[in-house]
C-alpha cells in the first residue's frame, strides 16, 4: 500500500470528524507495519474489503471515547446500546468515502463490531498494514486499513 | 408529510430525523433494512425516502427499484458514504431522485430535500 493510499483514509477520516462529529482531531504520522501487534481497543468496528483489493478497515475506540461521540453527534444522553452502532458506522462511512479514489471496485461489506480488546490480531501474510493513531477530544483510537 | 428513513445505523437514522428541519415533513418512520423498509412503505406509503445503500438482508440500490414499483412518484433522496459515480448512477438508473455522500450536516440534508420537492412541485406544475 502507497502512502498516498493510506491518506486517502486520514483524508476521509478528518472529513467525517469535521462534518459530523467536530471537536479537536488530532491525527498522528501513519506509519506501515508488518506485525500484527496492531492496535486494539475496547470496540472495534470492521469492514471487509473485496473486488479490486482485498483485506479489511477497522477503527478501534474506547467506551469513553464513543460515549463522547454520541453526544457530539446529538444525542441526549450516553446510550451504551449505541456503541456498536455508531463505532461500525464510522468505519463504513471513512471506508465508503474512499471509493471516490479508488473506485467502484473497492467493495465493502457491512460493519462488524467486536467488543472487548483482543490480545492481538492476525493478518494474512503479504497484506501491507497501515495503521493512522490519532485523538479525539483527549480519547486515543486509531483507524488500521490492511490490504493486500 | 411522511418520510421514512431506511439505514441500518440507529445512530443515522436519529441524526438524520433531528436534522430535518423541513415543515412539510409531519411524520417520521424508519426502517433498518430494505426488506423492512419495502414493507413499511406498502403499509404507509411515504411521500418521501431518504435510502442508505451498504445494509444487510436487501442493499439500498435494489430497494428503490422495489419502492419505484409500488409509488413511481415517491421521492428518494440517496444518502451514503459510497461516493462514486457507478453507485450514484446506479441508484439514480433504479428511481432516486437525489444523491447525498455521508457524512453530511444539517444544511446540506436540508437543502437536498427541499431541492428534491422543488423539483417535483414543478414537474408537477
Amino acid at each position: 500500500m502507497k502512502d498516498s493510499e493510506l491518506q486517502i483514509f486520514v483524508d476521509s477520516l478528518r472529513y467525517y470528524f469535521a462534518t459530523n462529529i467536530g471537536g479537536t482531531l488530532d491525527v498522528a504520522p501513519a506509519y506501515h507495519t508488518e506485525s500484527n501487534d496492531t492496535p486494539a481497543s475496547e470496540f472495534t468496528g470492521i469492514i471487509g474489503v473485496s473486488g479490486d483489493k482485498q483485506g479489511c478497515i477497522y477503527l478501534t475506540a474506547t467506551r469513553d471515547m464513543l460515549g463522547q461521540v454520541l453526544l457530539a453527534m446529538g444525542e441526549p444522553e450516553i446510550d451504551p446500546s449505541l456503541f456498536n452502532d455508531v463505532i461500525g458506522e464510522i468505519t463504513n462511512t471513512v471506508s465508503g468515502n474512499a471509493r471516490k479514489v479508488l473506485g467502484p471496485g473497492f467493495m465493502i461489506s457491512v460493519p462488524i463490531v467486536v467488543t472487548g480488546r483482543p490480545e492481538y490480531i492476525h493478518f494474512p501474510r503479504n497484506y501491507d498494514i497501515g495503521v493512522v493513531p490519532f485523538i479525539w477530544n483527549g480519547h486515543k483510537a486509531s483507524l488500521v486499513v490492511c490490504l493486500q | 408529510m411522511k418520510m421514512l428513513i431506511v439505514d441500518d445505523s440507529t445512530v443515522m437514522q436519529r441524526k438524520i430525523q433531528r436534522s430535518i428541519t423541513l415543515e412539510q415533513v409531519t411524520d417520521f418512520l424508519t426502517a433498518s433494512n430494505g426488506m423492512e423498509a419495502v414493507e413499511i412503505f406498502r403499509q404507509e406509503l411515504p411521500e418521501l425516502v431518504t435510502m442508505d445503500l451498504t445494509m444487510p438482508e436487501m442493499d439500498g440500490v435494489e430497494c428503490v427499484k422495489h419502492l419505484v414499483e409500488i409509488k413511481p412518484d415517491v421521492l428518494i433522496l440517496v444518502i451514503s458514504s459510497l461516493s462514486d459515480k457507478a453507485t450514484t448512477i446506479q441508484a439514480m438508473k433504479n428511481g432516486a431522485k437525489g444523491f447525498l455522500t455521508k457524512p453530511f450536516d444539517d444544511e446540506q440534508i436540508n437543502t437536498a430535500l427541499e431541492e428534491l420537492l422543488e423539483e417535483a412541485q414543478s414537474d408537477a406544475s
